[in-house]
């Protein structure tokens, strides 16, 4: 049992020695994250007064975390985020005294693992994300996250204190949105990135609003560097289909991207700037566009079946406009059954009267023909003009496809309409548009039926 | 062919609800009445000469055929509505087959045995097989997990990606809708007389 004399902390030890005790455990199993957790907080939520040593909670959650890949046990993934973001909630409460279990805690957790695998693990990108998130959450920036700090430690602790810290600051400033893992040390404008971070940090969760999650600070040339990066390979790649981001994204970075790049906005393909903190190879972009032009048509989708407004989640949509299509066409084949049932009281007369122009218009034109679909009398003996001259026995009796076919068939409406239509003229000027629409034969045809009934 | 006696309104008169619903709707986006036209059309058609008992069916296909006439030939699924018309039409009444699907129902639900029947059939068959099973796609396995559905719903949704095919549902279901929404008129028109 190697935990060390916490000097100003006596009740940490407890705490810390159960880190320890917790860490064993952890050292074998998989999955002690859990355990880990309460260790943690309990440590961190102890009074610490001190805000000399930055890293240290974050050293011990590093080293909490890192042996996993080493021993095999769970995955990185999410051990990092449950700790890195209880960590994060500690910045609410006052300055811990965790000093005495960290200082206590960290040469336990030197002879574990040695600082220099703290690289490889800050060379996660998502945990370097997260960690400029956590860096964010202060406003002090990489001075020091007093609700981290510690005490005054001993010789032991504070030199090893110091190496995590330079290891912290650099993970600070590390370029969340670079896949390729380079540190740029950025110190100087650590604070000021550390400030304006929360907000693309708390942004990127979101799918659209690309222009806020854009990285909006002026963090040096390496984002653009980044940028262009990124650009270019998607450009060498010749992918095609990149859609354009917003303008306003990043205004000032494009005015450095362009000055450097100026061919970019003249090719003929879209562009698409990668988000902050997310990967930037071509595959990525592509389906994140991809991505972007699915959730686009759902959303038309949504507004095109109703009663989708509230739900949310593309499997629920989806499942939504399934059925609405299946009740579409369930309808249509109820309609179809009722209109087979319903007397042949329709045709000639509505035929006409529903005929714009050329087709293209409304029925206006026709407003002044008449329209006597609600003229039950008149339609009557329409119907025993039966199309008499008509090959109808061509088969077509599933709808019509060619246009040949035709002709006979509207020969006889407009036998029919001009000789038994009591409105004559208004008529005549609809039948004559119909006339002008099918062929000039007809029209004369029509014309002097028209002439013969009346 | 005599004229019903009875006085026309003058025209001024005929502003029913139903009429002026019906030019409200017809008005209300280009294509409606490229559809009522078409469907009417066939619709009379069907009145005249079909025997009552299939008349639901030929009623339905009609009715997709005119949603299909009326949308955009762009769209992949009016191009796929009107082929699979195409197809049935040419299933059905090629000659020879034509005559020994008349023989064969009339002779009750016994399978016909003779080979002519059954070689057109199966080439028939098996020139609308033959289109619709081309391989697929590759980018379908990427699809979540009730596209498929969905590409069964949409006429020619199977060969599509799964972002086409939204576009085409979209599409769809607003000429759905419309012809939903004519044939709903064309019912309560005449069913209120």
């Amino acid at each position: 049992m190697n935990c060390g004399p916490p000097d100003q902390l006596p009740p940490a030890t407890a705490p810390s020695c159960f880190l320890n005790l917790n860490w064993d455990q952890s050292m074998d199993a998989a999955a002690a994250g859990g355990h880990l957790d309460p260790a943690l907080s309990s440590m961190v939520s102890s009074p610490a007064s001190n805000s000399t040593a930055a890293a240290a909670p974050d050293g011990l959650a590093l080293h909490g975390i890192s042996p996993r890949p080493h021993y095999g046990g769970t995955p990185l993934s999410s051990p990092p985020k449950l700790n890195l973001s209880m960590m994060g909630q500690f910045h609410h409460y006052p300055p811990p005294q965790v000093g005495g279990a960290g200082a206590g805690g960290l040469p336990i957790l030197e002879n574990l693992m040695p600082v220099g695998h703290l690289d490889q693990f800050l060379a996660d990108p998502a945990f370097a994300e997260r960690a400029a998130r956590l860096s964010g959450f202060d406003a002090r920036g990489a001075a020091a996250p007093a609700q981290f700090g510690f005490p005054d430690a001993g010789p032991v602790g504070a030199s090893k204190e110091m190496e995590l810290r330079n290891a912290r600051g650099e993970s600070s400033v590390s370029d969340p949105a670079s896949a390729s893992a380079e540190m740029p040390p950025l110190k100087g404008a650590s604070d000021g990135n550390a400030r304006k971070r929360k907000a693309p940090g708390k942004g990127k969760g979101k799918d659209s609003p690309m222009s806020t999650s854009a990285a909006k600070e002026d963090s040096g040339g390496k984002r653009c560097k980044s940028m262009e990066e990124s650009n270019a390979a998607e450009e060498n790649s010749g992918k095609g289909k990149t859609a354009q981001s917003n303008s306003e994204n990043g205004g000032k970075k494009q005015g450095k991207d362009s000055a450097s790049k100026p061919p970019e906005p003249q090719k003929d393909y879209i562009h698409v700037r990668a988000r902050r903190g997310e990967a930037t190879d071509s595959h990525s972009l592509a389906e994140r566009v991809r991505r972007e032009k699915i959730s686009q048509r759902m959303k038309l989708l949504q507004d095109l079946v109703p009663g989708c407004n509230k739900v949310v989640g593309k499997a629920v949509m989806l499942d939504e406009i399934i059925n609405y299509v299946q009740s579409l066409q369930r309808q249509v084949e109820f309609l179809s059954m009722k209109l087979a049932t319903v007397n042949p009281q329709l045709d000639f007369n509505n035929l006409p009267n529903l005929l714009p122009k050329d087709m293209h218009q409304p029925c206006s034109p026709l407003q002044s023909s008449h329209f006597p679909l609600e003229t039950s009398g008149a339609p009557l003996p329409y119907i025993s003009q039966p199309q008499q001259g008509n090959p109808l026995g061509c088969g077509l009796t599933n709808g019509m496809d060619n246009q040949g076919s035709m002709h006979p068939l509207d020969l006889a409406f407009c036998r029919t309409m001009g000789s038994h239509h009591p409105f004559l003229n208004g008529a005549s000027d609809a039948v004559s548009q119909v006339g002008a629409f099918w062929q000039d034969d007809l029209q004369s045809i029509v014309q002097m039926d028209m002439g013969q009934s009346q | 062919m005599d004229i019903k006696s009875t006085p026309p309104p003058p025209p001024h008169q005929i502003t029913n609800p139903s009429r002026r619903a019906f030019l409200a709707w017809a008005a209300a986006s280009p294509s409606k009445p490229m559809l009522a036209f078409h469907f009417l059309r066939s619709l009379s058609r069907i009145q005249g000469v079909t025997p009552v008992r299939r008349r639901t069916r030929t009623i339905r296909r009609a009715a997709y055929s005119s949603m299909a006439r009326a949308a955009s030939p762009r769209r992949a699924w009016s191009r796929a509505l009107l082929g699979q018309a195409r197809a049935r039409r040419s299933r059905t009444l090629t000659g020879r087959a034509l005559l020994l699907r008349r023989r064969v129902t009339a002779a009750a639900p016994a399978p016909p045995s003779s080979p002519a029947a059954r070689s057109a059939r199966i080439i028939a068959a098996g020139g609308e097989t033959s289109a619709a099973a081309r391989p697929l796609p590759p980018r379908q396995v990427g699809d979540p997990p009730r596209a498929d559905a969905l590409r069964r719903l949409v006429p020619g949704g199977a060969g599509m990606e799964y972002c086409s095919l939204l576009e085409e549902t979209a599409d769809y279901l607003r000429s759905l809708r419309a012809q939903v929404q004519l044939m709903q008129g064309l019912v309560d028109l005449f069913s209120c007389q």
